[in-house]
């Protein structure tokens, strides 16, 4: 079954009157288990179309359906809901709460987590960092990190409540290309045990590190391809290419 | 739903800390607004226990006799205004005193005079009220007590005698540490023999009688200030539950004596203690609610200053709210962290203020006090009700717009604000 069914979905935006169409009628499908980069410069949509899939906004025209269920019909609390359980998120810019520490940055999802027992928080907070290779920075603040450490909590955070979809906006774009190399080694691990990893990007190199790649142009889906010899991210190897 | 509720109050107690700075400066604004409220009410009622105190002390069996101005209420400004502007009243008279005695529940009389005089003991001046008064006075006003000598008779106010009972700062002025009985000041060029010396009592309301001299209220008409009339005679009543009736009998024979029967041809006020226990709880009942709303003033300042913080907090935070709405908050749990932010400004704002409010007026009856005064500025619980509630609303009020705007926000417009 699909995880994500998206028909004829279209955004406008209308500020003073002025409508800028920015999504025409896109229509694809995501399996469970993909690893997906939606590719296209600037402008093409590519970001306004990941925040309808992540839930942040929602379609003009249309429908998405997560899970066989018509996600455009719920209230905004309901969709606060689901983000909660079935989506996280990791941003070009990080988005870490200043002036806090890496482990209650990483609490975040769970906080707000109304099914789950908080004496098992520690458990998964420390699973989570682990993962992204950060248990040694648990108790700094996110402000005593270096960029690629706040994006690797960043990813923490978005993984500690086990989500179904992983959406990375950009992930590498304020990143060395060191750092932005553990950042796709650890979507690409993350994809291999099992979650759905959506890409945005505009860089062929990094969009290369997914199984499938959606090209966007002028907020329509110009190209629906399978990556054929696709990136691993495995260290120093890739680094000398 | 409980849970929830728990987390908003723990993440807005977070970030109260992690922004002490504004926190405090927020809370100086409550502070200042709550004092106020508890030192305004506590001071109000301080100063009206005080003067019924003071009223009290002169005896609820005491009749009070005074001169007033023709057509003119006793407690209007025109009667206060016609005296103080040198309108004589001279139609009260010492016989009227003895007059007012024959009425059966009348028990004691004294009319009384004032005058201000220079007192002379050797080389020593002192400028002193001169309270001319029968020689029933200790016992109408039993606050006047004498401690060395005795009162002088009724004897000594018929012949004119040239004797005096001296306060207590007098005393201390003319003579010091040495004994006043028996030695003669002079005062307008006679000689008056000290026979008494009053004990200390400090300032009744803003009189100090312990700069008075006490002198037989004759002697002081006819030798000092030339007259034939008092300012007043003071009366105590046998059985103080008859003290209406009393009053009104006083009156109309004071009517009949004076030839004055239409109300508005009475040259002479009649009141009793009770009348002016009323009027002053009326007045300060008034003061209490015009105060109240002047420092509710400052506690709207306060909570405007709230909401101005807050405003910026969430401009401040919108990246945060949409962090948090993105992770799976809601808009009920956006709005009850600032608005628990909020609330617990004004409270533990309002907990300071009640503190500092007691401190200032305890400080307070304690200045004033060591001034000779005996005031106190009691903090109520209905002050510390009132000050409490006042705070929260203001939290809630002025706290509840800016945090119902960051749970508006859209969780994708707000992450754009980083």
């Amino acid at each position: 079954m699909s995880l994500i069914v998206v028909q004829n979905l279209s955004k406008t935006y209308e500020t003073e009157g002025v409508k800028t169409p920015v999504l025409h009628e896109v229509t694809f499908e995501i399996k469970k288990g993909e690893f997906i980069s939606i590719m296209g410069p600037s402008g093409s949509g590519k970001s306004t179309l990941m925040q309808i899939l992540g839930m942040l906004d929602r379609p003009t025209e249309g429908t998405y359906l997560l899970e066989g269920k018509n996600i455009t019909q719920y209230s905004d609390d309901e969709m606060a809901k689901i983000r909660n359980k079935k989506i996280g998120f990791v941003f070009q810019s990080f988005n870490l709460l200043p002036r806090t520490s890496v482990y209650e940055n990483t609490e975040l999802p769970l906080l707000y987590d109304e099914d789950h027992l908080e004496m098992n928080n520690e458990k998964k907070i420390t699973k989570a960092l682990a993962a992204v290779d950060m248990s040694h920075r648990t108790n700094y603040l996110s402000n005593q990190l270096s960029g690629g450490e706040k994006q690797r909590v960043a990813i923490a955070r978005a993984l500690v409540n086990n989500p179904e979809v992983i959406f990375a906006d950009e992930p590498t774009g304020n990143l060395d290309s060191k750092s932005g190399l553990a950042v796709m080694r650890i979507l690409q691990q993350l994809n291999d045990v099992g979650h759905t990893v959506i890409l945005v990007t505009h860089e062929t190199y990094t969009a290369r590190h997914a199984k499938r790649i959606l090209n966007m142009l002028d907020g329509r889906i110009v190209s629906d391809e399978l990556v054929k010899d696709r990136l691993i991210a495995d260290g120093e190897g890739e680094l000398l290419k | 739903m409980f849970k929830r509720l728990l987390l908003s109050i723990k993440l807005a107690s977070r970030s109260l800390t992690i922004n002490i700075g504004r926190t405090v400066l927020t809370l100086v604004g409550i502070i200042i607004g709550i004092l106020s409220v508890i030192v305004v009410t506590s001071s109000g009622q301080g100063v009206k226990e005080y003067i019924l105190g003071q009223v009290n002390s002169f005896g609820t069996d005491i009749i009070q006799v005074e001169t007033k101005v023709p057509a003119t209420g006793k407690t209007s400004s025109a009667n206060a205004t016609g005296q103080a502007q040198g309108i004589q009243i001279t139609t009260l008279k010492v016989s009227d005193g003895e007059m007012l005695k024959k009425i059966p529940n009348i028990d004691k009389a004294a009319p009384a005079s004032i005058g201000q005089e220079l007192a002379t003991y050797q080389a020593t001046n002192k400028r002193a009220m001169i309270f001319g008064v029968g020689a029933d006075y200790p016992f109408v006003d039993t606050a006047t007590k004498v401690a060395q000598g005795a009162f002088y008779s009724q004897g000594d106010d018929n012949g004119l005698a040239q004797v005096v009972v001296i306060g207590s700062d007098v005393k201390d002025a003319l003579f010091g540490d040495q004994e006043a009985i028996g030695k003669e000041i002079k005062i307008k060029s006679l000689n008056f023999r000290v026979v008494g010396v009053a004990e200390k009592r400090g300032a009744v309301t803003f009189l100090n009688y312990d700069e008075f001299i006490f002198m037989p209220v004759q002697t002081l008409q006819k030798k000092i200030l030339g007259i034939d009339y008092v300012r007043m005679i003071t009366l105590k009543v046998k059985d103080a539950n008859l003290i209406d009736v009393t009053a009104a009998d006083v009156s109309d024979a004071l009517k009949r004596q004076h030839k004055t029967p239409r109300e508005e041809q009475e040259d002479f006020s009649v009141s009793t203690i009770q009348e002016a226990q009323k009027i002053i709880g009326d007045v300060f009942g008034t003061i209490n609610i015009l105060l109240l709303a002047l420092t509710s003033i400052s506690l709207v300042v306060g909570g405007v200053g709230i909401m101005n913080v807050m405003y910026v907090a969430v401009v401040e935070r919108t990246f945060e709210i949409g962090l948090r709405k993105a992770v799976g908050a809601t808009a009920s749990d956006i709005r009850n962290q600032f608005l628990f932010e909020a609330i617990f400004i004004t409270l533990i704002g309002g907990l300071i203020g009640i503190l500092l409010g007691y401190l200032i007026s305890f400080g307070l009856s304690y200045l004033i006090k060591s001034l000779g005064f005996n005031l106190n500025f009691p903090v109520t619980l209905s002050a510390i009700f009132l000050a409490t509630s006042f705070s929260m609303a203001t939290g809630i009020i002025f706290g509840y717009y800016p945090a119902y705007k960051a749970s508006k926000l859209s969780p994708m417009e707000a992450l754009r604000k980083e």
